[in-house]
């Protein structure tokens, strides 16, 4: 916000604080096994966090790309997420995250998944209250940020994945995002689909190469090109996909 | 060497130290420029009626209240201080508001009502040339013209087997000073204004301003910052001129502090150059000839631009020797952001072109870039790039042997073990000029006396900007006198108090400082010497000089304090100028420093990337005076140096800014510095020099880029020849050349 508002967009006239809201600052494993973000918990104590750090370390690198130190101490988990671009998102959907919000008729949850489609609010007012993340023990979690500066940067580009490979070393389960920039992070669902339940040959990961480069169709600005934000995800997620075989 | 905290060292790091633009005196205003919103335009009216009516709004000034020359410019006052018919950039001032808040001030700016006709828009030197152009300038488009030329050059050049002909593309640099330009000037009582704005060069911003009001010098005082940084970009003048007018319109104090934005968009920048060599070599892998073309993109306005060209034609050879060299270079006026001095002043640009010819020329007859740059370097006795005598000394090879043992340890202990990761190591060495050059107005001096209260006062006209100079006058005077730091008192950055000591710019400060102390020394310690003898009854050979005054027989006898005398003041002045060659060839310098760099990169195949992991400078500038001083400036020179080849690029379209802030315009964050970054200084001078210590605030900065170049180059086998090296460039160049495809291959295996 404070940089939008140096670019000259208008600041709110008015801002209500929601800091003293306690239960809206916890991390928690539920009974399910999935972990529990409160969406005011700020940035550092989520990627420090043993729940975050152990169960979700892809979760932990991706807050750890953004803004710096001393904005990860102010910002928080909630706010990266209504943000719309915020680095934490790809890796919250790569991991199929849920949200929970308080309406006027109680609690609503949602898929993030959905809620990145439209962008809009489940309900007029709705404050995001959680954020739940599903255990994620059976696969392999895998972030990536690259920026025009090695840190306190925008995106360019970010990827996530979530894989679960069989002991044949065939898909099983695969989740694959890309954004950056103004670009809102998205799930690539028809690679995803195309990679179901094959080995991972070089002539699939030819193929994948180039249809990640096209369903990712990231934008470009005037510093980096939409072609080089996509060769550079295609690139990151071939290449960790290579690394699994 | 000494490892000495600097004078201003602990008020810094606990953040006591003030910035002056955090100066506040009662009853201050707050003042704002309305600054043009095409780049270049006819002004039809002007209309500021509404702005004055505003409640709150004190002031609002054009260039009716311009009481004296509506201009400005070092070499020239070629840009008008509030512009009346014409704007040529988007930068140009044309009215100005003091007002009891910044919020009203910047209110009063929307208010003010000026009517424009735009004109056609000249954003690059090429399009200034076209016949068609209009003309920026009474004199034309052309601000500067400067060449050199020796021997026959197509005689030489029929002489090669080897010919390298490229263009280079060198990007607008922006300072990035922590501090953006900003101050208070205050009408004083008497009639006189003092001007609290952190400057380079406090008379000069006396002269320049007391030729804009129309008043006497002596009735301005300036006194300029602590801190806050410039590297070349305070120099000129910014916001004084408006500060003083509406102080003086409104008999108040008036802050004025840019914003980022604000100073992004009205600051000077580094010149962006094109600049294409051909150079050839012999069988025996000789340079024979250097034929070299210029094109700097100088901005609207002239400031220090025909000084930075004729610097950048000076070094087009650096310490190569070379038989035939013909240099041609133009400075253009264009719609651009003004263009103007920065540390390396044309000496960056010219050195990124000329080593990398030397790489390219060395790899084409198949040598490597040490041996090739061996077989050319001059030695202790040779003449200067412009056939200048110089003064002697071998730092170009000494710099380039001790570059070259860096560069064989490093590419000795290389290790990868990522597939996707490529390392490189490159060199690259430069020399480089201080101080102004011969024909220029050069003067230097300083000023020691006792105080009554028993201080040794050491007093230069130099301002300190957060480059360190007061560490260097304390660690100079205490060693020349033989006297403790608590001895003296260090009085700079005022002009009602200091003597002039020209600018602080082209790394001449150091030098400077050390040469006044040559020249003071001596007359002040008689005089000490012989006051201490008369009060002791004993002969001035048996006394000495030392911490807490003066001493006999290793004690310490007489107190400074016990020496001061009401009837006999001691005080002792020193004028003179800059030392330069005895040869009369114009901006020829006569002290120079050198560098040799060693850079190992390492590109990220997946993403086009390069992150520099390690740079190592050897420097040969003459005898350290501060260690901390000099390290702080080869590494913050290092890392400025990064940004200009990986990522630091204004970019302007149609004459507008397209980055307008840091959030675009990127500087390098403590994770884009080399996690090794070393320096080594080569101290030593012939037994014959007599000038001392060197200054170093330029040399850290010229060499880098072409050897991260170079390093890109060992790594992935590109060739850049346009800063700043992109991403997208790298990947783009990887990909022709199937460098990724052959991922599994060894590390040599990518060329």
């Amino acid at each position: 916000m404070q940089m939008q508002r140096e670019q000259g967009v208008a600041f709110p006239p008015h801002l209500i604080s929601l800091e003293q809201i306690r239960e809206l600052t916890d991390i928690e494993e539920t009974v399910d096994g999935s972990v529990r973000i409160g969406a005011l918990t700020d940035l550092e104590t989520c990627r420090t966090h043993p729940l975050v750090k152990e169960g979700c370390p892809a979760l932990s690198e991706a807050i750890g790309t953004i803004a710096s130190p001393a904005v990860r101490n102010k910002g928080t988990i909630g706010g990266n997420i209504l943000y719309g671009v915020g680095d934490a998102v790809p890796a919250l959907l790569a991991m199929n995250a849920r949200l929970s919000w308080f309406c006027k008729n109680g609690i609503r949850s949602e898929w993030l998944l959905d809620y990145m489609s439209d962008q809009e609010l489940p309900a007029e007012g709705a404050i995001l209250t959680d954020i739940s993340i599903p255990s994620l023990v059976e696969g392999h979690c895998f972030f990536r940020k690259v920026g025009r500066r090695e840190t306190f940067i925008p995106s360019v580009v970010t990827v996530a994945m979530y894989v679960e490979l069989t002991a044949q070393l065939s898909i099983q389960s695969i989740r694959l995002v890309a954004g950056g920039g103004v670009n809102t992070p998205r799930r690539l669902i028809e690679c995803e689909k195309m990679l179901m339940g094959k080995q991972l040959t070089d002539e699939l990961l030819r193929v994948l190469s180039s249809k990640l480069k096209e369903e990712s169709a990231l934008i470009g600005d005037a510093f980096t090109s939409a072609d080089y934000r996509r060769t550079v995800a295609a690139n990151l997620l071939v290449s960790e996909l290579q690394s699994l075989r | 060497m000494k490892k000495n905290i600097r004078p201003d060292g602990k008020e810094k790091v606990t953040g006591r130290l003030k910035y002056l633009t955090d100066l506040a005196f009662p009853n201050m205003l707050y003042g704002k420029i309305l600054r043009s919103p095409y780049p270049h335009a006819r002004i039809l009216s002007i209309s500021t009626d509404k702005a004055k009516q505003l409640p709150g709004v004190q002031a609002v000034i054009t260039h009716k209240d311009v009481p004296g020359l509506n201009g400005f410019g070092i070499v020239r006052p070629d840009q008008p201080v509030l512009c009346k018919d014409i704007v040529r950039y988007v930068g140009d001032a044309v009215a100005a508001v003091a007002a009891d808040s910044i919020e009203i001030a910047s209110r009063a700016l929307e208010l003010i009502d000026v009517q424009y006709e735009p004109l056609p828009v000249l954003d690059s030197p090429e399009k200034a040339l076209e016949a068609s152009a209009p003309l920026l300038h009474p004199d034309g488009n052309v601000l500067h013209r400067a060449s050199f030329q020796k021997g026959d050059i197509e005689a030489e050049f029929s002489k090669c087997t080897t010919v390298v002909e490229e263009t280079y593309h060198v990007p607008r640099q922006l300072h990035a000073y922590m501090e953006t330009e900003g101050g208070v000037i205050v009408p004083e009582k008497g009639g006189g204004l003092t001007v609290y704005v952190g400057t380079q060069h406090g008379f000069k911003d006396r002269f320049q301003l007391s030729r804009i009001l129309g008043v006497s010098e002596a009735d301005i005082r300036i006194v300029s910052s602590p801190m806050g940084g410039s590297f070349g970009g305070k120099d000129e003048l910014n916001i004084q001129p408006y500060g003083a007018l509406l102080a003086i319109a409104t008999g108040k104090p008036v802050k004025i502090h840019q914003t980022r934005q604000e100073s992004m968009r009205s600051s000077i920048k580094r010149h962006p150059m094109m600049i294409t060599m051909k150079t050839g070599v012999d069988r025996a892998g000789k340079l024979r000839a250097h034929q070299t073309t210029i094109v700097a993109d100088t901005g609207a306005y002239a400031t220090l631009g025909p000084a930075i060209l004729d610097f950048a034609v000076e070094h087009t050879c650096g310490p190569y020797l070379i038989p035939a060299v013909k240099t041609n270079g133009v400075s253009i006026f264009t719609n651009n952001g003004v263009s103007g001095e920065f540390r390396g002043f044309g000496g960056n640009q010219i050195t990124f072109a000329l080593e990398g010819q030397i790489d390219r020329l060395a790899a084409a007859i198949g040598i490597d870039g040490i041996d090739m740059r061996r077989r050319n370097i001059r030695n202790e006795h040779d003449l200067g790039p412009l056939g200048q005598r110089i003064a002697e000394t071998n730092g170009a090879s000494d710099v380039l042997q001790s570059a070259a043992a860096v560069y064989a340890e490093k590419k000795r202990l290389l290790s990868n073990q990522d597939p996707w990761k490529r390392i490189g190591t490159g060199m690259a060495i430069t020399m480089h000029g201080g101080g102004l050059g011969f024909g220029r107005l050069d003067p230097a001096g300083g000023r020691l006396s006792l105080k009554e209260d028993g201080e040794i006062e050491i007093s230069f006209g130099f301002e300190e900007a957060g480059q360190g100079i007061l560490g260097v006058i304390e660690a100079i005077t205490t060693e020349q006198l033989g006297c403790a730091k608590e001895d003296i008192s260090i009085v700079i950055g005022d002009t009602s108090l200091v003597p002039s000591s020209g600018s602080t710019t082209a790394s001449r400060g150091t030098s400077m400082v050390w040469h006044s102390l040559q020249r003071l020394k001596k007359p002040f310690l008689q005089k000490l010497l012989a006051r201490a003898a008369g009060i002791m009854g004993m002969k001035e050979e048996q006394l000495s000089i030392g911490p807490g005054g003066i001493w006999q027989n290793g004690e310490c006898r007489l107190s400074f304090r016990e020496l001061v005398s009401e009837q006999e003041p001691i005080i002792i002045s020193t004028q003179f100028d800059f030392p330069v060659s005895p040869d009369p060839i114009d901006s020829a310098h006569f002290l120079y420093t050198y560098s040799g760099v060693v850079a190992q990169v390492e590109v990220d195949l997946l993403t086009g990337r390069i992150n520099v992991g390690e740079l190592h400078q050897s420097i040969s500038a003459g005898p350290v005076v501060n260690e901390m001083g000099y390290l702080g400036q080869i590494e913050g020179g290092g890392v400025m140096a990064i940004g200009y080849t990986l990522m630091e690029d204004v970019i302007m379209a149609d004459g507008h800014y397209v980055t307008e802030n840091l959030d675009s315009y990127l500087i390098p964050g403590i994770k884009d510095v080399p996690f090794d970054l070393q320096m080594k200084a080569i101290e030593s001078l012939p037994e014959e020099d007599h000038h001392g210590p060197r200054g170093v605030g330029e040399i850290g900065t010229v060499a880098v880029a072409p050897a991260i170049a170079n390093a890109i180059w060992d790594a992935i086998g590109l060739r850049v020849s346009q800063l700043p090296v992109k991403p997208e460039a790298v990947l783009k160049s990887t990909k022709e050349r199937g460098v990724l495809h052959g991922s599994q291959s060894s590390n040599s295996g990518a060329k």
